[in-house]
């Protein structure tokens, strides 16, 4: 692999908390004297937070579209009619 | 005979379809009943519900111990219709304790701005790095879905993606400081 993906892959390592001591204060030292590895590791770190937020929004889209068959397909009616006379 | 490709998309929504189908009609009843008589309208059940069971969805995925599925997402949506009201300043009727769901995180302003910006640029990635992240499926089984030629393969363009999407956020200027919120 290319020495950029080898770091994101030890990026990968540090935050899974895969590293062992040694490791790892080899890793911190490095991000120490390394401005880039220290932004490099906090925007990956942030790309594994966004992850669930992002799939969120995909199965509200599902949803949606679940939403609209149920409410214009005529198979549905019964239950159709069982939200609507609610409001 | 004519062979039906199967995309990720096709997979990944199969898999969130058996679980949304399964419970969509049970579920969005009560959450309505709940709106309805705490003055919601139809369309602020339907988006209350929509919230509610992606973030459903979330936890059993994750293998979270859930007793009743549509007590927890019934649950959470009258958390998320009380922090409604409460944000819109509408008169609620506070009797009732909102139940003991506790609610995941919510994304900050700047990650709602920035998962947007990812929907438009950087979907195919996003979509891989869900796969494999959350869904956990498997890289032998990914390098099928996204067409790759090995498992060696995939596992390059999983770090790829998270290369690309990483430079996504550097290359649209959003600023470091945002982050820190």
């Amino acid at each position: 692999m290319r020495t950029s993906l080898n770091e994101i892959s030890a990026i990968e390592h540090y935050l899974n908390d895969e590293f062992n001591a040694t490791e790892k204060r080899a890793f911190e030292e490095r991000m120490q004297n390394h401005e880039a590895l220290r932004l490099n590791t906090f925007l990956q770190r942030k790309i594994y937070v966004i992850l669930p937020f992002y799939r969120r929004r995909r199965i509200k889209e599902r949803a949606e579209q679940i939403h609209d068959h149920l409410f214009h397909h005529p198979e549905h009616t019964t239950f159709r009619n069982s939200i609507l006379q609610l409001f | 005979m004519q062979t039906l490709e199967l995309t990720p998309e096709h997979i990944a929504a199969e898999k969130i379809d058996e679980v949304l189908m399964r419970l969509y009609q049970p579920a969005f009843l009560q959450v309505a009943r709940y709106i309805s008589k705490h003055g919601g309208s139809f369309d602020a059940a339907r988006d209350i519900f929509h919230d509610s069971l992606s973030i459903y969805y979330e936890q059993y995925q994750a293998g979270k111990a859930i007793e009743s599925e549509i007590n927890y997402i019934t649950g959470v949506a009258k958390h998320l219709w009380l922090r409604q009201c409460k944000r819109d300043t509408l008169q609620v009727n506070l009797d009732e304790s909102p139940s003991a769901v506790i609610l995941p995180p919510e994304p900050t302003l700047n990650e709602v701005k920035l998962i947007q910006l990812l929907e438009r640029t950087g979907k195919r990635c996003m979509d891989l790095l869900v796969s494999f992240y959350l869904e956990k499926i498997s890289l032998v089984n990914i390098s099928t879905l996204f067409h790759f030629s090995s498992e060696h393969s995939a596992a390059v363009q999983k770090y790829k993606c998270l290369e690309k999407v990483r430079d996504v956020i550097k290359t649209k200027s959003i600023a470091y400081e945002d982050f820190f919120e």
